[in-house]
């Protein structure tokens, strides 16, 4: 790992430099709360790009719902699952409205791998949102290249902390809220080609589709990726 | 062989087994002999689109207007020829003017082309009344009354002899004559746009299919850009040299004819294909295709997102099944599971979202649940979860459906665990239930 980890280094500098160069008009993904965008590049969360998340499948469905709700330019999301459970009712009060919400839904992994990619390349002004649960670097590496060459955004859903090729990685779990709303407890574990981290705690404002930060939980580098 | 020993057709089990006591015998299986019959004319589409299983031994094809990408009518006979051969199949092969003088020529006459087409009466008059394709006993009376050839029948006057043996007789000579249309029945539905292509050399390997592939289908999108339409649906059907047929069906969610977008299509489904000794033919037709015009065409390019996006829900749908890539509809139903229904992504949404009390993410089928006498906790999945927090009840009713109400009333209730996750869960008749999960 250690020896490795100046070549990878020396690889995402890389490609961070060749990708903002050929698409410096692309919009990332902001969360809307400036003290966890200031702590990514470019202040959001990048296009051009993959972005692992892991935790409960619950939270993060409903976060991930919220986060691209919000993002009215994001005009087709394509969620691959292996389930037909999401719920356009849910989804939609999370400002996801049923009109943006294509699903993909495939029980074997490596067709929700395929279908990941696949949009993934023609989905520039899209977002992906795929469950995998489980993925190798090739696999990512594989994501990553094909965000990188169309510019969209793609997030994973996975079970492990494998490592991967993904620009951060995500903690989502659930968190008491003041009266039954969507509360999250947010980490970011990682930043790729960063030192960065950091632990809050989110509440959805309905009204005004955006996340409330509720209370610093641990600031800084307490959770920063190993 | 068994022509050889004097044995023939019709001949009964007794009389073959006192000419050639050695005789090895096995039960007709009438059902695998027209099937293969069947899997045969399939094969014959390579020659033309129409073709028809004809009784239990004959193939009909219509080569109206095809000879020529054969070299002519009879360099086409020769390579059909050739192709039974190859397949170890015994075939006959006439052409003539109508079904009628072609099955007759085919079996009473001499085969090959009937020559002098225009007065094919000339050429079929010697032939024996069998050859008219009516019934054995007619013709064995028509026989003994000293009508032995079609010629002889053929000059007597109509109206007695309808009288006597039929109009049938009558239809059949005129069927023969070419003077009455013998409708046949084709195998496949007829496509209106087709391409084909008939390789010198067998191909087997996946690029050389590909080459192909492109090639029809770059004939096929010029066809319907003549016609300002788009494909929905695609057949692409390969001939082995082996008599083996394979077709592979995709479709497209929006009209399109671009080739590059449909050979993407076919990218996974021609894993199937089995070359076995080469594929010597190939043919792609437009089962369907809707109007799409020039201007649509440019919109489209335009609109490069939207037709980006259209193609990659047929690439998705392709792949996993058009079932499974979809997008919600609301449908006005007050009962949860029943509130939306799953369209193609492609169509355009109609309804606006209904106003309702909170809803979850993601919603199961519904599973009983443990709730403790005091409602401090639960148990789902076998996992006690402690409530926190609980809102409710929202009373949801059933509909009245189809004569009867999908379900009974049920008290929904939102609820919040010591962890901070949050569920659906209603309680009706049968008991306590979890349907959601907020997030």
């Amino acid at each position: 790992m250690n020896q490795l980890s100046p070549l990878a280094d020396l690889r995402s500098q890389l490609a961070r430099i060749t990708s903002t160069c050929r698409r410096p008009s692309v919009q990332g993904i902001p969360i809307g709360v400036p003290e966890i965008d200031s702590l990514l590049p470019g202040t959001a969360l990048a296009r051009g790009g993959i972005h692992e998340v892991i935790g409960d499948q619950g939270a993060i469905t409903s976060f991930l719902a919220a986060l691209l709700g919000r993002q009215k330019a994001v005009q087709h999301v394509l969620w691959v699952t292996p389930q037909g459970d999401l719920y356009a009712g849910g989804l939609s009060q999370l400002g996801l409205s049923h009109r943006r919400v294509t699903v993909a839904c495939t029980r074997q992994t490596d067709n929700r791998l395929w279908a990941m990619e696949e949009a993934l390349k023609d989905l520039p002004n899209g977002a992906v949102v795929a469950e995998i649960e489980q993925a190798d670097l090739t696999e990512t590496r594989r994501l990553q290249l094909a965000a990188e060459s169309s510019g969209s955004i793609g997030f994973l859903i996975r079970r492990d902390r494998q490592p991967s090729a993904a620009l951060t990685r995500w903690l989502v779990e659930p968190a008491r809220s003041r009266d039954i709303r969507p509360t999250w407890r947010l980490a970011l574990e990682r930043v790729r080609g960063a030192e960065a981290g950091g632990s809050w705690m989110l509440e959805f404002n309905h009204a005004s589709l955006c996340f409330n930060l509720v209370a610093a939980l641990a600031h800084g580098q307490a959770e920063a990726a190993e | 062989m068994a022509f050889k020993m004097r044995l023939t057709v019709g001949m009964t089990l007794a009389d073959a087994m006192a000419l050639v006591p050695a005789l090895v015998t096995a039960p007709a299986d009438t059902q695998g002999d027209q099937a293969a019959l069947e899997r045969l004319t399939d094969w014959c589409c390579r020659w033309s689109p129409t073709v028809a299983v004809d009784g239990f031994e004959g193939i009909i094809i219509d080569i109206t207007g095809v000879p020529h990408l054969f070299g002519g009518e009879d360099n086409m006979q020769d390579q059909m020829r050739a192709a039974f051969r190859r397949m170890q199949v015994t075939a006959r092969i006439a052409v003539a003017d109508s079904p009628a003088a072609a099955w007759a020529w085919a079996r009473f006459g001499a085969g090959g082309s009937l020559p002098g087409r225009a007065t094919a009466l000339q050429d079929l008059k010697d032939l024996p009344v069998a050859a008219l394709r009516i019934d054995p006993h007619i013709a064995e009376t028509l026989t003994a009354l000293g009508l032995k050839t079609v010629g002889a029948i053929a000059n007597l006057p109509r109206a007695p002899l309808a009288k006597r043996f039929g109009l049938n007789l009558l239809n059949r000579l005129d069927m023969l004559m070419a003077r009455e249309p013998e409708p046949i029945s084709p195998r496949q539905p007829q496509a209106p746009w087709r391409s084909r292509a008939n390789l010198v050399e067998p191909v087997s390997t996946r690029d050389a299919i590909d080459t192909v592939l492109i090639h029809l289908l770059e004939a096929l999108c010029k066809l319907l850009a003549d016609e300002h339409l788009g494909a929905r649906q695609l057949v692409l059907t390969a001939f082995r040299i082996d008599g083996d047929v394979q077709t592979i069906r995709v479709g497209t969610s929006h009209p399109n004819r671009d080739p590059k977008h449909l050979a993407r299509l076919f990218r996974d489904p021609l894993d199937a294909i089995m070359p076995g000794f080469g594929i010597e033919s190939f043919m792609l037709e437009a089962m369907s295709a809707d109007p799409f015009s020039a201007e649509q065409a440019s919109l489209e390019a335009t609109q490069q997102g939207d037709s980006r996006f259209s193609q990659l829900i047929d690439r998705l749908q392709g792949r996993l099944g058009t079932r499974n890539v979809y997008r919600f509809e609301p449908l006005n139903r007050h009962t949860p599971e029943n509130a939306f229904t799953r369209l193609s992504p492609m169509a355009r949404s109609a309804q606006e979202m209904p106003e309702t009390d909170p809803r979850p993410a993601r919603l199961m089928q519904p599973e009983p649940i443990e709730m403790e006498a005091n409602g401090e906790a639960f148990t789902w999945r076998r996992i006690r979860r402690r409530i926190a927090m609980t809102t409710g009840p929202e009373r949801l009713h059933g509909e009245w459906r189809n004569g009867g109400m999908d379900i009974a009333a049920r008290d929904y209730f939102q609820i919040e665990d010591e962890v901070g996750r949050r569920y659906w869960i209603f309680r009706d008749r049968g008991g306590w239930h979890m349907h959601g999960i907020f997030g």
